[in-house]
């Protein structure tokens, strides 16, 4: 089993020291324009993107009782 | 497709219930195979481990879904049936109130949904969207919500 050592210990403990600002993601980041090309490179995007977030996820079995809609 | 990237990354249809044979053969004709079938979704997977999940529209708000699902140009030789920006929101306080784990990347989603309506300036259909916060008992939201989407819509 990897372990940190006491030299990453302290740099982490070092950084989560220093007060965190993260600035606000830029409009282009944030939204897709509402134009074809930029559906298709998102969609292009996002296909790639979700074999990793999904791909090992388990798949429920059962869909709950909460379902209204 | 409507506007904003989002936090969560998955790939939901919505299905006429008359229509999931239909979409079932589709999907197996592409590899893909049902892993799970309950009342109200379909979970497929194919060999790579890409998923795709049915949301099975037969009560009256989700078969209304449908007909109001508009189609969107995508690169000029593809359009997708998508729905409208009030029902993506519907559908997103649904899946954070079936899984409130989950439930602040659904937030963000919404939230950008919104905002990004705002952007553009779209008006968005308020007595829509707070029909779907009362379903989920969360009417107190829509402060929030038109907050989100800035200083313009109030109609």
């Amino acid at each position: 089993m990897a372990r940190l050592t006491e030299a990453e210990r302290a740099e982490l403990r070092r950084v989560a020291a220093r007060e965190h600002h993260e600035p606000p993601l830029p409009p282009e980041d944030r939204f897709v324009a509402a134009t074809p090309e930029a559906r298709m490179r998102y969609i292009l995007w996002v296909t790639e993107a979700a074999k990793f977030c999904r791909q090992d996820k388990p798949i429920p079995n059962d869909d709950g009782d909460g379902w209204r809609l | 497709m409507r506007g904003m990237q989002r936090a969560t990354v998955d790939i939901d249809l919505l299905v006429a219930a008359d229509d999931l044979q239909t979409a079932d053969a589709v999907l197996r004709s592409g590899g893909f195979e049902c892993r799970f079938r309950g009342e109200n979704v379909s979970h497929y997977r194919n060999e790579q481990g890409d998923r795709i999940d049915l949301l099975h529209a037969f009560r009256a708000h989700a078969t209304a879904m449908l007909r109001r699902a508009e189609r969107l140009d995508v690169d000029h030789q593809l359009s997708l049936s998508v729905a409208t920006v009030e029902d993506l929101i519907g559908l997103k306080i649904q899946a954070a109130f079936n899984n409130p784990a989950r439930s602040v990347g659904d937030w963000q989603d919404i939230r950008g949904l919104v905002e990004a309506a705002g952007r553009r300036g779209a008006s968005l259909d308020w007595t829509l969207i707070e029909d779907y916060l009362e379903v989920f008992e969360q009417p107190e939201r829509v402060t929030k919500l038109r907050g989100w989407y800035g200083p313009i819509d109030r109609s």
